[in-house]
């Protein structure tokens, strides 16, 4: 039986082209699958480096009357801040009187990068003397956000 | 050597060989240009969509307005990708806006990596924004990523 088998010839290429038919469509897919892992790992780095370097924000007011803002970087790698948003509340509630974007590298020149555990302060575009919420963005998408009213 | 000239012995194994070979290459051109085509949009499209990242930073209700006469959203996005994004459509607690002005609710608002982008936004019908209401605000891009952000109305 078994002799009779191991002779036995017929079928033989069809199993060989079936098996080249398989190599050749994993070589083509292959690429496609290199490609994804690469496209993940790329994202994964970047939710990695997010959630390493969250920011704080608080504001206060400096002798000189102006409303300096602390930016601290609680994370374990650096980060570069991207965009403060003001936006100044109204006295008796209902809708924003205006929501401003400035550049961080505007106000903190090339120093926008904020290496990790470390604090920087800027003084703040805008002088209001009302309730100001202070927003800031890093380039990997953080935000922290804090209130402030400056005291005449 | 005239005689092999004239011999026309085994002259169809020859032919057939090389029909087979060009039936092969013909296969395998239109398998390897469908399988190269079929991964190239599957890279420009929904399998890029991994690598789509967008933080909403700012959200302003009735900009411009000391009150919420109106149904108008300023909605500000960064791209923190790393491929560009198409903003298809914008949801508030589950409804969807319109564009201003082409009462469209397909936005198609290209939003290159790195870039801030703002965009205005209403509801299709007569309804308003109301103090002290939570708004739970999701942007959906073409290759069908969703970001969300809650907004407490001032």
């Amino acid at each position: 039986m078994k002799t009779n088998f191991l002779r036995n010839k017929k079928g033989v290429a069809e199993i060989i082209g079936t098996l080249l038919f398989i190599i050749i469509l994993l070589f083509f897919f292959t690429n496609v699958y290199l490609w994804h892992d690469s496209a993940t790992k790329q994202m994964d780095d970047l939710y990695v480096q997010k959630l390493n370097s969250p920011i704080t924000v608080y504001a206060y007011q400096a002798q000189s009357g102006a409303t300096i803002l602390n930016v601290t970087n609680r994370g374990g790698v650096d980060t570069t801040l991207s965009m403060v948003w003001v936006a100044l509340k109204p006295s008796n509630g209902g809708p924003d009187l205006s929501h401003t974007p400035y550049a961080v590298s505007g106000l903190l020149g090339a120093q926008a990068v904020l290496p990790a555990g470390s604090s920087e302060e800027f003084q703040s575009p805008v002088q209001a003397y009302q309730k100001v919420l202070f927003t800031v963005v890093s380039t990997v998408g953080n935000t922290a956000s804090c209130s402030y009213t400056r005291v005449p | 050597m005239k005689r092999l000239s004239n011999n026309r012995k085994a002259v169809s194994p020859v032919i057939a060989s090389i029909l087979m070979i060009l039936i092969t290459m013909i296969g395998m051109t239109l398998l390897f240009a469908f399988v190269a085509s079929y991964s190239d949009n599957y890279k420009a499209g929904i399998g890029s969509s991994v690598m789509e990242s967008m933080t909403i930073e700012d959200i302003w209700l009735s900009p411009n307005s000391t009150s919420y006469a109106n149904s108008v959203v300023q909605i500000s996005l960064y791209n923190t990708g790393k491929v560009d994004s198409l903003i298809n459509s914008i949801y508030v607690n589950g409804s969807a806006l319109v564009s201003v002005g082409s009462a469209s609710p397909n936005f198609g608002l290209k939003i290159p990596v790195g870039w801030h982008q703002q965009v205005l936004a209403q509801w299709p019908q007569a309804s308003n924004w109301i103090s002290n209401s939570s708004y739970i605000f999701k942007i959906t891009t073409q290759r069908g990523s969703n970001f969300e952000a809650n907004y407490v109305a001032p």
